[in-house]
């Protein structure tokens, strides 16, 4: 299964993406010492954020969000994405993202693994202080997903 | 505010083709097949002069000295050549294509778009050169 890309080589970079996330989840897992399993979606966002993107790109995500409209949606966005640091893209190729398609994939790769099965991809986005547009990676939880949070919430709750 | 005496960059890849040129101060416009020439002739004229040389080891023509310019030229160990027309008292040209190699080997060979061997046309490559001739001499002071 792939995450919907617009055009073959995002889905190549999301597949290549996905095998690096799978093995980096247990690798950084491995090495930050983690040892419970993450249920909680927000968690494992937060260990992305803030664990693996230090150890990816020397430094954490420098936002996560929920989707305004949606609550199965959330974004982490990178404001220099190290990966797109010296690439020009050619004309042809405007608005693509070759260094957050990959991310993405790698991003997809994790949160399955982890059992969290969603939709990932990337974007270029304008931002008010920041000279050059940033890279906003998209992720767009399973339906599976939500109705596990949901117990989870309620069995809280109960 | 002084005019940069730095004319103009040429990169030559290891054919003899020419595949990036620019301009960095008003300079009398060249047709580009005439830089094309030139730029084949320059890396047959190298090649000579490696066998015609009277020392050993000789790889390449490094300065060529004219009445108005001089011309600058950097061979790597890939064959490429980089070569900056400048005025003839310009000083530090040598760090200056030292820098100009490490921006190509940054912002053109690190680019997943680009071909080798292929004509330059990486925005983030012209973008650094701009930044690095502005600021000529400070930006090689302390290469």
């Amino acid at each position: 299964q792939v995450g919907h890309g617009t055009n073959e080589l995002e889905d190549r970079l999301d597949r290549v993406g996905f095998d690096a996330g799978a093995r980096l989840l247990e690798l950084v897992s491995w090495r930050e010492r983690v040892m419970k399993r993450k249920p909680e979606v927000l968690d494992m966002l937060r260990f992305i954020q803030g664990t693996v993107w230090p150890q990816l790109f020397g430094k954490t995500a420098e936002e996560l969000q929920q989707g305004a409209a949606a609550d199965d949606e959330y974004m982490i966005k990178d404001h220099e994405l190290l990966l797109n640091r010296y690439t020009s893209l050619p004309r042809s190729y405007a608005g693509f993202n070759p260094g957050g398609a990959l991310v993405a994939g790698i991003v997809r790769g994790m949160m399955e693994t982890a059992g969290f099965p969603c939709l990932v991809t990337a974007h270029f986005s304008d931002h008010p202080t920041r000279p050059k547009p940033i890279t906003t990676i998209l992720i767009k939880l399973d339906q599976v997903v939500m109705k596990r949070q949901q117990q989870l919430e309620a069995g809280r709750r109960g | 505010m002084a005019t940069p005496p730095i004319f103009s960059l040429l990169v030559i890849n290891k054919s003899g083709g020419l595949i990036f040129n620019k301009d960095f101060t008003p300079v009398a416009k060249v047709e580009l097949n005439d830089l094309l020439r030139v730029a084949s002739i320059w890396h047959s004229l190298n090649a000579i002069a490696t066998q015609l040389s009277p020392l050993p080891g000789c790889k390449g023509i490094e300065l060529m000295e004219a009445d108005t310019f001089n011309l600058h030229c950097l061979q790597t160990l890939t064959s490429t050549k980089f070569l900056l027309v400048v005025e003839p008292r310009s000083l530090l040209i040598p760090a200056v294509l030292q820098r100009v190699y490490e921006l190509y080997s940054d912002f053109v060979l690190k680019n997943p778009f680009y071909e080798v061997e292929q004509v330059i046309k990486c925005d983030l490559f012209e973008e650094a050169l701009e930044a690095l001739m502005r600021g000529y001499p400070h930006s090689v002071m302390s290469v």
